[in-house]
């Protein structure tokens, strides 16, 4: 799995583990804290300002706090099914990620891993609509597939546009396709590529539900309260489930887009000539996870301005502007291709 | 449309994070349109029409406030001026002019109120909490004139209970000129922003025929085309001598009557209340703020009146019927939300049960004064 | 300065009286005014109630088409029914009370709805009559406002005992 960094199996996982106990299940707790004070400070509001400095232990405090809440009813055969489903998610979207040259799974078909995630994603807030018995879950539920079915086509068609110029769907292959500096990410080589990045990121927020194109995942909504029964454990379950999607749909935003790992090659060299493979594996990680961050917070900050669409509407909005312009994309960075390339 | 299906039957109440306020809707969907629409209130009942009949004259004012909890001051005007009306007590101009710029100031609270429901419904975070934050500048200001942000408990039968505040006036002008300042902010981050557009314009049109059917006033009526102020119509309390206009809907972006006409009517009516106010400060009427000699009634003499003025909602009545004893015999309000109420089951026949809410929102229903 | 009054034109006095004698030649109606200044008030008889509300809607030149306030009080014993109409048009104002006469403290009474003619009435009926007990007849059948209450809120001597 870990091909090429040659320190040894028990070394490999360890770096491994560390990489994802302190960085990548932590992110979480950063992108709470980040989301919220950020909210906050938007809204003329302070946020979190009193766990430890500056607010910044309110995420542990959140999850202690969301542990110790028992829920009012038992975990019954059907809150198995889909508490299985959102684990399943977490791992699909956890287990497989790009996470530098050295650090990932690489097959051809390997980037299409993080579709994989977000339809179960999908599958898992299908069923805990439908477990809801109540009205308002079995809408939402219903919402929620629809809505995912329509985020679906376009992001995937956006995705196949980055294969057009990367020649092949392989983490390795995309990653050295684009270099360190921004002329060379694939979101900028033609303008074809870049309304296929802007596709694949909204469409990425339909498909995972994230503000402002929630649909029917908003708890208190009238008829999408596929959560808004959920609390304590369950309720964590369902939210970390969503965050590591988001984390992965930004992981390869970025991997795909912007320009993946790569750093400048004069560095490289230099760090290769010093037999120092471990630390550009790591630094590359660094960068990667620092573009993700970016990533995410760009996407927040613009959800928290804005007010949200109604489901059929941002339905119509997938099905009518992204997927059109997605095809568009597809045949123009097809035709790129083939006219600059030859 | 599922044919051969039956419709669900949905009870959404007395508490549902897409109800304003308590009260039971019996939807019947199909599938995700609403068909039909049963309301049922009831449910913040106070009996204070019977605690009002059991207390002293003064007593029974404090009452009057909980008809509408956020623009308390309405309720206590329309009582006290019903009772004015009965004994022929006259109020002096000073009086007068604090009661008028607490109306004002009042209606501008309430309408902010109302944005801030809207804003929860479309969940439009930011808007929110600055709306709020704007409220908190006029509650702040009541607190600093009658020691209370929401009940005010401050009018007096003759006049008002207090005289003005030192530095109450030129605070109240700050708030004039914040008003315009903060509504171009809000139309630009909230009220013409293109998802609010999609979501509001079209939506819930009130069609002129119900607003007449269903004795709907206030700006719901104003939005769908209707030009009724009683503030214009009858010549009371002073607003005959004030330039201000009337917002009307105009529907030029959707139609007529539609939830985002009755968003916009709001909006200019703040911006009105804001006009009234400035006008009322440059001439400040000088001498008593108080009738002397009516503070604490021992009776009023045995009568009848019935009052109405232009409240944030609508129009609010007030028959009160003395007899000549130390209580009153009969009041009984006459609240603007009830023709709301009774012209919700109509709009929403066909409505997408997510778009509810917001038509909810937009009928600014206080359910403290249908039930009282 | 005083309070200023606007005065309404007011409907004249004899012509009312003689349009309503036209429709209804042999119920007795009384007028006098509302209050201290306020519009004129009919005092009509229960049986006559109806019609008299038909005609003024559909009267021409009174067009009274707005049933603003709907209003119960208890006078010694004898509810009094106050209606309160307004023309959208002419703004004209005119108001019709009915006494009622409850045979015993709990005992419903009987009257005419006006629905039919008005049906802003409807939320208003429903709760007075729940409140004093008074069966409009025509009214249809809704939730009840107080469902767990029994008897007449707003009678006096509904509630055992005194608020001192």
């Amino acid at each position: 799995m870990i091909a090429g960094l040659g320190t040894g199996f028990l070394s490999n996982i360890l770096i491994l583990f560390f990489i994802y106990s302190l960085v990548l299940l932590p992110s979480a707790a950063l992108i709470s804290y980040c989301d919220r004070k950020l909210s906050a400070r938007l809204q003329a509001r302070v946020g979190p300002h009193r766990t430890g400095f500056l607010g910044m232990l309110q995420p542990f405090a959140d999850l202690l706090k969301l542990l110790q809440k028992r829920s009012a009813w038992d975990w019954s055969w059907e809150d198995s099914v889909w508490g299985s489903f959102q684990a399943m998610a977490v791992y699909a979207s956890l287990a497989a990620l790009p996470l530098g040259s050295a650090l990932l799974m690489d097959t051809e078909m390997s980037s299409f891993l993080p579709f994989f995630s977000a339809l179960v994603l999908a599958l898992g807030s299908l069923l805990l609509g439908l477990n809801q018995a109540t009205i308002a879950g079995w809408l939402g539920g219903i919402r929620v597939v629809g809505q995912v079915f329509s985020g679906v086509f376009p992001a995937f068609i956006a995705f196949l546009c980055v294969g057009i110029h990367t020649g092949g769907f392989r983490w390795k292959l995309l990653a050295s396709a684009q270099g360190f500096y921004p002329w060379s990410w694939t979101c900028l080589t033609s303008p074809f590529q870049l309304i296929a990045f802007l596709v694949f990121i909204i469409s990425g927020l339909i498909i995972l539900g994230l503000p402002p194109l929630e649909g029917s995942q908003f708890p208190s909504e009238i008829d999408g309260g596929v959560v808004s029964h959920l609390s304590g454990r369950r309720w964590l379950l369902f939210q970390l489930s969503k965050f590591y999607g988001f984390l992965s749909w930004s992981m390869v935003t970025v991997v795909l887009f912007l320009g993946a790992w790569s750093l400048p090659d004069a560095l490289v060299q230099v760090l290769e000539a010093m037999e120092a493979k471990i630390l550009v594996s790591l630094m590359e990680f660094f960068w990667l996870m620092s573009k993700t961050f970016v990533v995410m917070l760009a996407v927040i900050w613009i959800a928290s301005a804005n007010p949200r669409s109604r489901v059929d509407q941002m339905t119509d909005f997938a099905w009518r502007v992204l997927s059109p312009f997605a095809l568009v994309a597809l045949m123009g960075a097809a035709l790129w291709e083939s006219w600059v390339v030859f | 449309m599922i044919e051969g299906l039956e419709w669900i039957d949905w009870k959404l109440g007395p508490y549902h994070a897409c109800l304003p306020a308590p009260m039971v809707l019996r939807l019947k969907l199909n599938v995700d349109t609403i068909v039909q629409c049963e309301v049922e209130t009831g449910f913040l009942y106070k009996g204070i029409e019977k605690i009002m009949e059991t207390r002293s004259w003064q007593a029974a004012m404090v009452y009057a406030d909980h008809l509408d909890p956020e623009a308390a001051i309405f309720g206590e005007l329309v009582f006290c001026m019903a009772v004015e009306e009965v004994m022929g007590l006259c109020v002096p101009a000073r009086a007068q002019f604090v009661r008028m710029i607490l109306a004002e100031l009042s209606r501008i609270v309430s309408h902010l109120a109302f944005l801030v429901r809207i804003a929860k419904t479309v969940h439009s975070e930011v808007i929110l909490h600055y709306l709020l934050r704007d409220r908190e500048k006029i509650l702040d200001l009541f607190e600093l004139l009658t020691g209370a942000r929401f009940s005010l408990n401050f009018l007096r039968f003759g006049g008002v209970c207090t005289d003005m505040t030192e530095g109450f006036l030129e605070r109240v002008l700050e708030i004039c000129d914040n008003v315009h300042i903060r509504m171009r902010e809000y139309n630009d981050l909230f009220i013409f922003n293109d998802r609010f557009l999609n979501r509001t314009l079209c939506l819930g049109v009130l069609k002129p025929e119900w607003v007449l059917g269903c004795g709907v006033t206030g700006p719901n009526a104003r939005a769908s085309g209707f030009s009724w102020d009683v503030r214009k119509q009858n010549a009371l309390m002073g607003y005959e001598m004030l330039d201000f206009a009337i917002p009307v809907g105009t529907g030029i972006r959707g139609f007529l009557g539609d939830v985002h006409d009755r968003v916009v009517v709001r909006l200019e009516e703040m911006a009105q209340s804001a006009e009234i106010l400035k006008q009322l400060i440059e001439t400040v009427p000088s001498g008593e703020y108080l009738q002397e000699g009516y503070a604490h009634l021992k009776s009023v003499p045995a009568g009848e009146a019935y009052v109405r003025i232009e409240s944030a909602r609508g129009v609010l009545g007030c028959h009160l019927v003395s007899d000549g004893s130390s209580s009153p015999l009969r009041v009984h309000f006459r609240p603007p939300s009830v023709g709301h109420l009774m012209v919700l089951p109509a709009l929403c026949e066909g409505l997408s049960s997510e778009d509810l809410p917001l038509v909810l929102a937009s009928l600014d229903i206080g359910i403290a004064e249908v039930d009282r | 300065m005083e309070l200023l009054r606007f005065r309404k034109r007011f409907v004249d006095k004899h012509q009312l009286l003689s349009k309503i004698h036209e429709i209804l030649p042999t119920s007795a109606v009384e007028i006098r005014r509302f209050g201290r200044e306020g519009p004129l008030s009919l005092w009509i008889e229960v049986q006559s109630l109806l019609r008299l509300c038909t005609f003024l809607k559909q009267d021409s030149e009174l067009q009274l088409d707005l049933l603003e306030h709907l209003s119960v009080a208890e006078f010694e014993k004898v509810l009094v029914g106050t209606y309160f109409l307004r023309s959208y048009q002419t703004q004209e104002q005119l108001i019709l009370r009915i006494s009622l006469i409850p045979a015993a403290s709990e005992a419903w009474v009987e009257v005419d709805s006006v629905v039919s003619v008005w049906p802003m009435a409807e939320p208003m009926e429903r709760e007075m009559q729940e409140m004093f007990g008074i069966r409009f007849l025509g009214l249809p059948v809704g939730p009840r406002f107080l469902p767990e209450y029994q008897g007449f809120v707003l009678r006096k001597g509904a509630l055992p005992g005194a608020f001192t």
